[in-house]
């Protein structure tokens, strides 16, 4: 087994004290080694809310110029460490490594000033966070809101190393101090980008309040000295059921939680796809572009296609045709942009397997010896979705002829985030209602994974959660006069 | 030394096969070949049963086909064509909201040679109705599973294999050289037996209660079983569908009837109940069977539960000593404590318990000799697959693999089934008990059906509150 380091890296110091040893789970047989976070407790922890005070003595602008640098610095070409951790991250990611390489090559682009001013301007704004915001209530009383940062640890995700970049400038931009929880398939992006900003600016204050550790999910020793009110204001878990519930046994009084959970996005097509040959592939190049970006190991990604097709013989045959289209698309995607995972689902695997026979309800277009290399579309005959919807990952899609594109609307569910829809006048007629039946984020199909855009994210801002919103009022007493004033009934 | 239980193979069915026959040899024949024996025996039998069943079992057609296998000449070729456990449950779950039972007659007769054309199954109400009439008009009585999904898989075993699963299970407590075994049922020793479960159902052990009240106990009701209720497969299938229904957004068109909501309700209080209930049925059997000798068979997690009960009130050594008890072996990481093999014992009295590994899907178990391994007869061919790439593993020196059989018992359906076990095989270990053979450490585990460690977040979304939902459909 190979084993690789993951330093435990605290408010600006690198703690490379080895003592533990975890194996990657998918079985690639690489591990890892870290430090005993539950040494180190008394350090990670921040009980004193003062000492987020430095990071007021930077402006916004501060904060832009800080991220922009560590952005230029993190320059795959030019800086060693991060392809080393590049290079690491291909034992632990199911990612295939020329996708991989097209993320590290690309996720701190949004790092810019531009970028950055953006993000801020169309959520919160940037006056919320520089000082506070003056209103004149109708009683005369003046009130001032104040956005601040907050203490808290980021249970991220590691499917997509795009999340620690991210992360990292959220933290920055809300002046947090945060704790990264590193999840095992990917252990070291965020401690690469810790180690560069220790390198660029170690006394900076962002660099100060930004902490890296790997613990097991679960483990009460570390947990339980964490996760106290004390200690942390924000706990923001990218995590799903089971994660989520072993938190929610800290959540209480004092403890805000912000849930990332996994989503499963969804597709529409609208009957115009069959307008003719050339605009059916074009949308078909698309819709294999949603599935197979990322390796589909991205929430955004499609997974189950709704197609209005129609349910007759000669509806299922077009979704037939489509599906194929689709399958061969799939295969013609750039390696960077698409590639099979490194390890597809053995349970999967045995239900695609399992329905191969069964040409009266899937049809399944595949290499059939390769499924795990090139992915596979399961078109369902019968106009319902495959029982297994919750397992398709590593490219395998599964298109659901229907009559009504519009009646495909009830499936969503508390998962549903992305949904890519075709032709666009479908879109912009669906999406108040696809926005009640609980889409969150709704686009034309094809740029699922487009990523990077600084819009809500599952349906919430969550740099304005990770923020605490703090109100301050100026009386006077002349016009707005107390309950203590005689002769005067408090409105 | 060669002997055949020629009464009990003339009574399960007269007109059985070479293959199906050699189950009824001594042990001491059977675990007495030598290896190329075994190799010729199995490669003639798999043989045969390929040539019989392809024309007859379109799934096996089908991964023929599939995988370009026209033949077999070595026991290596069969492996590409060993069916994923999925294939036994492989039918849209929708066949069943939508009561298409005529539909999942079609589906399962493509994994099974008994012909299933004149089955009308259009006005079936549910699953067990649909079972019900496959035993009414076919052959068949089918064993169903559920797995970890809450999917149900069916098994198109006929009566004649089902009881050859039963025998294939008892035929563990007969002897094997130097030590001593009793030949139970039939035209051997008959004796009460217990199994405490539910009485009827058709997983694997309510139909091994039928089989045990037929063959083993001296009569029907000399065999006891834990209550009176049916373990309905339409109960055991609604937390699968459910959990199906919530991951596709079809949880609001998921409908109950009132009959199953009712049933449910006690079903699920029957759970909560669980160990009083262990408690209470063996307080009203050592009313009669206290003292006697007696057959005693089922779940350790059960026997620990009412060893605990009757440690509780002091109740010890409550049957005779030269009973006979199988239980399943106990592993790692089945949340048994160190002591719970004493802790039965010490309840039961019976000095000697077996301890076996099986499952549904294969015809019987195997028993675990006195030096901690599983030995697997000639009947069953073992292959190991890599867990992630499914490539085989040599079947030379130690292995440890996720567990496939070739079960060469059944003749009606093809008995090839990958399992989701992680095993490990010694092949060229000569076992001191004297057992030629491959054998199987005693320590076995489930590959996790998890793609999620703790500490891996990706987005397999599963929102699974399958309880929950499952309150709410019951009003709860």
């Amino acid at each position: 087994m190979d084993i690789f380091k993951v330093p435990l890296i605290i408010r600006g110091e690198i703690i490379e004290d080895y003592a533990l040893e975890f194996g990657n789970r998918t079985g690639s047989g690489s591990g890892f080694v870290t430090p005993d976070v539950s040494k180190y407790i008394r350090k990670l922890v921040n009980n004193d809310p003062a000492s987020l005070l430095d990071l007021y003595s930077i402006s916004l602008e501060d904060i832009y110029s800080y991220l922009e640098e560590l952005g230029n610095r993190l320059n795959f070409e030019k800086n060693a460490g991060l392809r080393e951790a590049f290079e690491v991250s291909c034992h632990f990611s199911n990612l295939s490594r020329p996708v991989l390489e097209n993320i590290y090559r690309h996720c701190f682009r949004g790092f810019t000033r531009e970028k950055l001013r953006q993000m801020v301007e169309t959520q919160f704004g940037s006056k919320y966070l520089e000082g506070w915001v003056p209103t004149r209530l109708d009683n005369g009383s003046m009130a001032s809101v104040r956005a601040m940062g907050a203490r808290g640890v980021h249970v991220i995700a590691g499917n997509i190393p795009i999340v620690a970049g991210l992360t990292y400038m959220r933290s920055a931009i809300t002046r947090s101090d945060t704790i990264v929880k590193l999840p095992s398939n990917d252990p070291l992006t965020a401690a690469a980008i810790a180690r560069e900003a220790i390198k660029m600016a170690p006394n900076h204050p962002i660099t100060k309040h930004f902490s890296v550790a790997y613990w097991k999910g679960g483990d009460e020793r570390v947990e339980s000295q964490i996760y106290l009110p004390a200690n942390i204001e924000k706990i923001c878990a990218w995590g799903g059921y089971a994660s989520i519930k072993h938190i929610g046994k800290y959540i209480g009084p004092g403890i805000d939680l912000i849930t990332l959970d996994p989503k499963s996005s969804t597709t529409l097509i609208g009957k115009e796809a069959f307008q003719d040959d050339e605009t059916m592939r074009d949308v078909a190049m698309r819709v294999a572009t949603d599935i197979g970006g990322w390796d589909q190991e991205a929430c955004s990604n499609a997974r189950v296609v709704f197609l209005e097709s129609g349910t007759d013989a000669a509806g299922v045959a077009k979704a037939n045709r489509f599906g194929q289209a689709v399958f061969d698309a799939l295969q013609a995607l750039p390696k960077e942009v698409s590639g099979s995972a490194v390890n597809f689902d053995n349970r999967l695997l045995s239900e695609i397997q399992g329905i191969l026979p069964l040409k009266d309800y899937y049809k399944v277009y595949a290499d059939r010896q390769k499924i795990g290399k090139s992915g596979a579309v399961i078109v369902s005959q019968l106009g319902e979705q495959v029982d297994f919807v919750q397992l398709l990952s590593g490219r395998v899609g599964n298109i659901v002829p229907v009559d009504d594109i519009r009646a495909s609307l009830r499936y969503f569910t508390a998962a549903t985030q992305t949904v890519g829809i075709y032709p666009d006048s479908l879109r912009l007629e669906l999406r108040d209602l696809a926005a009640v039946m609980g889409g969150q984020r709704f686009l034309p199909v094809g740029y699922a994974v487009a990523g990077g855009h600084p819009m809500p994210q599952d349906g919430i801002e969550p740099e304005r959660r990770m923020l605490k919103w703090v109100s301050d009022y100026h009386c006077d007493i002349a016009k707005d006069p107390g309950a203590w004033v005689p002769g005067k009934v408090a409105a | 030394m060669d002997s055949i239980d020629a009464a009990a193979a003339a009574e399960l069915d007269p007109a059985m096969d070479d293959i199906t026959l050699t189950v009824f040899k001594s042990w001491d024949e059977l675990f007495g070949m030598d290896a190329h024996e075994v190799e010729a025996f199995q490669l003639k039998a798999v043989k045969q049963r390929l040539e019989k069943l392809a024309p007859l079992v379109s799934a096996l057609r089908n991964q023929m086909e599939e995988t370009g296998v026209t033949g077999i000449k070595t026991l290596d070729d069969v492996v590409p064509l060993v069916f994923p456990h999925t294939t036994y449950k492989s039918y849209p779950v929708s066949l069943i909201e939508r009561s298409r039972f005529d539909q999942l007659t079609r589906w399962l007769s493509g994994v099974t040679s008994i012909d299933l054309s004149g089955v009308d199954a259009s006005k079936c109400q549910g699953i067990d109705d649909w079972l019900g009439v496959l035993e009414q008009s076919t052959p068949l009585l089918p064993f169903h599973t559920s797995g970890t999904t809450g999917k149900l898989s069916f098994y198109p075993r006929t009566v004649v294999e089902a009881n050859l699963w039963g025998y294939h299970f008892i035929k563990l407590l007969q002897g094997f050289g130097d030590e001593p075994g009793t030949k139970l049922g039939f035209d051997g020793v008959r004796l009460p037996a217990i199994s405490a479960a539910p009485k009827t159902g058709r997983y694997a052990t309510q139909r091994l209660n039928v089989f045990l009240a037929k063959y083993v106990s001296q009569t029907p009701e000399q065999t006891y079983t834990m209550s009176g209720e049916n373990l309905s497969a339409d109960l055991q299938a609604l937390s699968g569908r459910v959990r199906m229904a919530q991951a596709k957004g079809e949880l609001s068109s998921l409908t109950l009837t009132e009959g199953m909501r009712a049933a449910l309700k006690r079903y699920i209080e029957d759970q909560k109940n669980g160990p009083q209930q262990v408690g209470k049925f063996f307080e009203s059997i050592l009313g009669e069977l206290r003292g006697k000798r007696v057959f005693v068979c089922g779940l350790s997690t059960i026997y620990l539960e009412a060893a605990r009960y009757g440690a509780n009130r002091g109740l010890h050594d409550v049957f005779d000593s030269t009973s006979l008890m199988t239980t399943g072996g106990g592993g790692k990481d089945t949340g048994l404590p160190p002591d719970w093999l004493e802790q039965i014992v010490a309840f039961t009295g019976i000095k000697t318990t077996h301890l076996l590994y099986g499952m549904t899907e294969t015809t019987g178990m195997m028993k675990m000799c006195k030096e901690g391994y599983y030995h697997i007869p000639p009947v069953f061919i073992v292959y190991l697959l890599d867990p992630q790439t499914g490539a085989l593993l040599p079947r030379t020196g130690t292995q440890t693999g996720r567990f496939a059989c070739m079960d060469l018992l059944p003749s009606t359906y093809w008995g090839g089934i990958i399992s989701g076990d992680k095993v490990t095989v010694e092949w060229d270990r000569e076992c001191p008990c004297g057992r030629k053979g491959a054998h199987i450490h005693r320590d076995i585990t489930r590959y996790s059906e998890a793609i999620t460690g703790d500490d891996k977040i990706t987005c397999a979304a599963t929102i699974d509150n399958t309880d929950a939902s499952l309150q709410q459909l019951l009003g709860l």
